[in-house]
Formats: C-alpha cells, structure tokens, sequence
C-alpha cells in the first residue's frame, strides 16, 4: 500500500533501530546500577518465545511484602533494602530501592526469571532446588533492577553448565 | 480449457460479445502479471513456518553463543531481511515483498524474545505484543495484502485485550471481567475498518479489521452467552463499558456520514451496532434466560449477515449463516421447557427462514422498492 520509496524505508529502518536502541539501554543499564545478591528458591516452566526459564522467589529479607494489599487489585510496591522495608508509596531516606507490582499480594519487580539453555533446564533446576541459589542484580537509583548472573553456592550457573 | 476461456465461449455461443472481443478480454487477461492466491498461500504458509522456527532456535538458548553475539547477528539477520525487502518492492516482485515483509515482522518478535533471553527480562505478555505492534505497525501498513495486517491486528488487539485485563490502574476500569473487554474489542476493530474504507477504500488493511471485527464479534456473543449460562449476576458495573460506549457512538457517527454506504446499509448497520451493545447488559439487567440471550444473537447474526450480502461479500454471508445454523443446533442441546417445545420452536424457526428467502426471491424488487419508500 505504501509507494513512497522513503516511507517504505523508514518504515523497515524504524524497527531495527528500536530494537538496537532497546539492546544497547538493556547492556548500558547494568554497570550503571548498584550490585545486590539475594537468595532465591525456584523451579522450570517453559516459555515458547523465550525458552526455558527459571521462575523464582527472591528473598528480600523484608517481612510483610504486599501484605496489606488486596487480593483482587494491583497497585505499585517498593522495597527499601537498605532498612529492610516494604511500602506502598517511594520510600524517604533509602538509597537502595526496588520497584515493583503487588499483583495477589506477591510482589513482581520483572526480575523473577532466569533463561537457561534447552539442554541444561533439568540440571540447573536441579542445582536450584539443591543447593544455596542467589540471584546477582543490578538496582538503578530510580528503582528498576536486572538481572546480571544467577549464583549456585556463589558459583555463576554459566560455568556450572560446562562442568 | 480454464474458467475465462470457458465464460468467453460462453458468452460468445449466445452472442453477447463477438469472437474478436473475446480475443481481445483473453489478451487482456493474459498479459497481466500472473498471480495465483494458491501459490500465495503455500508461499505465505512457507514463511510462517520459518518464522516460528527461528522463533524456536532462538528459544533453544544456545550455551556455546555468547548473547552479545547472538543478539549481533540477529541484528544483522533484520538489516539483511529489511534490505531484501527493499530490493522485492524495487523490482517490482509483490509476492516475494510480501513474504519478506513477513517474515521481517515476525523476525521482530524474535528479536524481542532474544533481547529478553539475554537479558533475564520477565514483562507482561501485553507490553511484548504492544510493543511489537508499535514496531510493525508501518510494515502492516506497507503491505498491499491482508495477512500482514491481518497478523498485526491479531497481535495488537490481543495486546490491548490483556492490557485491559492486566495492566496496573486499567485493569480497575474493566473489573477484571472479560464481559466487557470482549465487548469493546470488536468495536476498536470496527472503527479502524471504517477508518481504513473511508482512507484506501477495499485495501489489505480494510479487510483484516473488517475480519477481525467479524471474528472478534462472534468470539464476544460467545462470552456473552456464558455469562448468561453463569447464572450469577456478576460483580460488575458500568463503568467498564463506558469505552464501548465511546467507541458505538463514533461507529454511529462514522456509518451515518459515510457516503460509500446506501442508506439502507446504514439503518442496517446501525441496528446490528444496537442489537450487538444488549446481550452483554442482560445478566447485569438480571436476565437470565438463554432464550432471550439466544434471540439476541441470532438477531445480531441475521443483521450482520444481511449487511454483508448487500456489499456482495458471499463468503462472509456464508460464515454467518453457518453462524446462525450452529446458533439453533445449541439452542436444541440447551433444550429450554424440554425436547417438545425445543423441537417445534426449531420447526417454527426453520419455516420461518424458508418463508423468507420464498418470499424474498419471489417479491426482491418490490420489498427493495419498498423498503427504500420507507427510508426515504
């Protein structure tokens, strides 16, 4: 429908471009953030698009996550790790801040999954389940964190595949 | 012989047209550029299966590949696709264009999946398809098909259906009932259709939402009579439906204004918008009877399915009587005041729609005449 030469042209370059945009803010996120370990327990779904991941819980160290949140609404959540506390509102006078969702008082900060390859699913639930699990993050200053390596009792999962 | 040739000879024998205009019509024809819909659909059918097989290397995750090489070369896999692309539509080769234009929007939701692999990013299936649809939303409009839209339609719609029941502070708006989400989706559909009529006339684009408001019409009548067989009244009110609302007022305004439309068409349309708004209200009007829900979507089946024989559209007619005929065969299994009554009222119905298409063959012209004195 489109016979603009140029038009067409943009519109084939306007993905590409997000995309690589959207690839390199993801690579230059995580040294700009502050590094945390977490423990984490967990267990292997699957997802078509993706491929295998492994979906866990992070323990915060903070008690009462989402506890006074509805079961039926979700509505924003922020853990301070540097006092070990949960709120509903930014919290003052923390410097390490979590930003997430209460959806059915669990709290979701789009950090609950780590891809794994196909061939090495079932032995890195294994290792999970059997051993010390912690997740490695990187936390930015607005509250947004990712995820930088999965450790098995402080070793990367990535070297434990080959072994 | 193939089907012109044989329509041509036809036409000849009975002296329509003479023998050196047949030549000529056969000439014609035969000098356009050959395409075949068949060879289209295997072609189209080819590049889907590919596509879901890249989809499928990338979820495999290799270990051997580091990620910044992976998401290196799926970059380049876009630039190489786009240029081809380019090249397809340069040269004039609209079946390979198409195919690639294909397979370069699904090669973007690949990539999302590989970014997101890299990454350890765990989104909301809705920012994944609404994201998607922001980035393909040119090549859907580049297409001179309908499956490209027809794809995009399917990816944004069911993106803004889990956005509604998903997304935080939205989801409040629609209750986290899928009564109206269902309802209002076809209406978005609709009114992109008649926006695409009104701007390229009968293009790919108009089609796909002309198709997805079809499908997504009879998916909502679907829900509609669900809720009714629920028998609970749900725990819902108005203000989910407000956008629908929206939504039919400016269908209304848009079907009333449009001049590619005969009026009869219009008060045609208008009535299947009205009828279509009744069946998701019953249960929160507390009715609970089937037979009302049921009268309700085979009224909205009929309308619908009038509207589309008037713009000449059979196979879509055709959808929608086969639509009706499985309304009435449920309507038997539902058994409402048992077998007896379910069988005459079947018996009553089906003579009923005998007598009309009798009369209607027999009497056309003059309830045509008829219908548009009344209009008028």
């Amino acid at each position: 429908m489109i016979e603009n030469k140029n038009i067409l042209i943009a519109v084939l370059v306007i993905p590409i471009v997000c995309l690589a945009f959207m690839m390199a803010n993801k690579q230059l996120n995580i040294p700009m953030g502050t590094e945390v370990t977490l423990p984490i327990t967990g267990y292997d779904p699957r997802d078509l698009l993706s491929g295998h991941y492994l979906i866990y819980t992070i323990d915060y160290g903070v008690e009462d996550i989402c506890k006074n949140s509805s079961s039926k609404l979700k509505m924003p959540g922020y853990i301070c790790l540097s006092t070990k506390k949960f709120s509903q509102g930014w919290p003052k006078n923390c410097e390490l801040i979590i930003k997430g969702t209460c959806d059915r008082s669990r709290f979701v900060a789009g950090i609950e999954r780590y891809y794994i390859p196909d061939k090495e699913a079932k032995k890195a639930e294994d290792l999970v389940i059997s051993n010390e699990a912690s997740i490695v993050l990187s936390v930015k200053k607005n509250g947004e964190a990712q995820i930088k390596d999965l450790l098995i009792d402080g070793i990367s999962l990535k070297n434990l595949y080959s072994k | 012989m193939s089907k012109l040739n044989k329509t041509l000879t036809d036409w000849v024998s009975n002296n329509l047209i003479t023998s050196e205009q047949a030549d000529q019509i056969s000439a014609y024809e035969e000098a356009k550029p050959s395409y075949s819909w068949v060879l289209y659909g295997f072609l189209i059918l080819g590049v889907v299966t590919i596509g879901i097989g890249v989809i499928s290397l990338i979820a495999s995750n290799w270990k051997d590949i580091p990620g910044g090489l992976k998401l290196i070369i799926d970059l380049l896999l876009l630039i190489a696709v786009a240029t081809a692309t380019y090249r397809s539509w340069d040269k004039k080769k609209p079946i390979l264009f198409e195919a690639l234009l294909l397979f370069f929007m699904i090669l973007c939701m690949a990539t999302i999946g590989l970014i997101a692999q890299v990454y350890h990013t765990s989104g909301e299936a809705y920012q994944v398809l609404l994201f998607w649809s922001f980035l393909t939303c040119g090549l859907a409009m580049a297409s001179k098909k309908s499956f490209a839209p027809f794809l995009w339609a399917t990816g944004f719609f069911s993106g803004v259906t889990l956005l509604m029941y998903n997304a935080l502070g939205i989801h409040l708006i629609f209750q986290e009932n899928p009564v109206p989400i269902f309802m209002t989706i076809p209406l978005l559909s609709a009114l992109f259709a008649l926006i695409f009529r009104q701007i390229t006339g009968e293009s790919g684009q108009t089609k796909a939402f002309r198709l997805w408001t079809l499908i997504g019409g009879l998916i909502a009548l679907v829900i509609a009579e669900l809720q009714i067989l629920d028998r609970t009244p749900p725990d819902l009110n108005y203000s989910g439906f407000f956008l629908g609302y929206a939504l039919s007022l400016i269908l209304a305004f848009g079907i009333w204004r449009n001049s590619k439309l005969k009026k009869a068409q219009k008060y045609l349309l208008l009535l299947t918008l009205g009828l279509y708004l009744i069946p998701f209200h019953l249960s929160m009007l507390l009715i609970d009877s089937q037979v009302i829900c049921a009268t309700f979507s085979i009224a909205i089946l009929s309308t619908m399915a009038i509207f589309l024989a008037s713009i000449g559209l059979r196979n879509l007619f055709q959808l929608f009587l086969v639509a009706i005929g499985i309304r009435f065969l449920i309507l038997y299994f539902q058994a409402f005041g048992g077998l007896a009554t379910t069988g005459f009222g079947l018996i009553i119905s089906g003579v009923i729609i005998i007598s009309a298409v009798v009369l209607w063959s027999k009497y056309r012209q003059k309830i045509t005449t008829w219908a548009e004195d009344v209009i008028q």
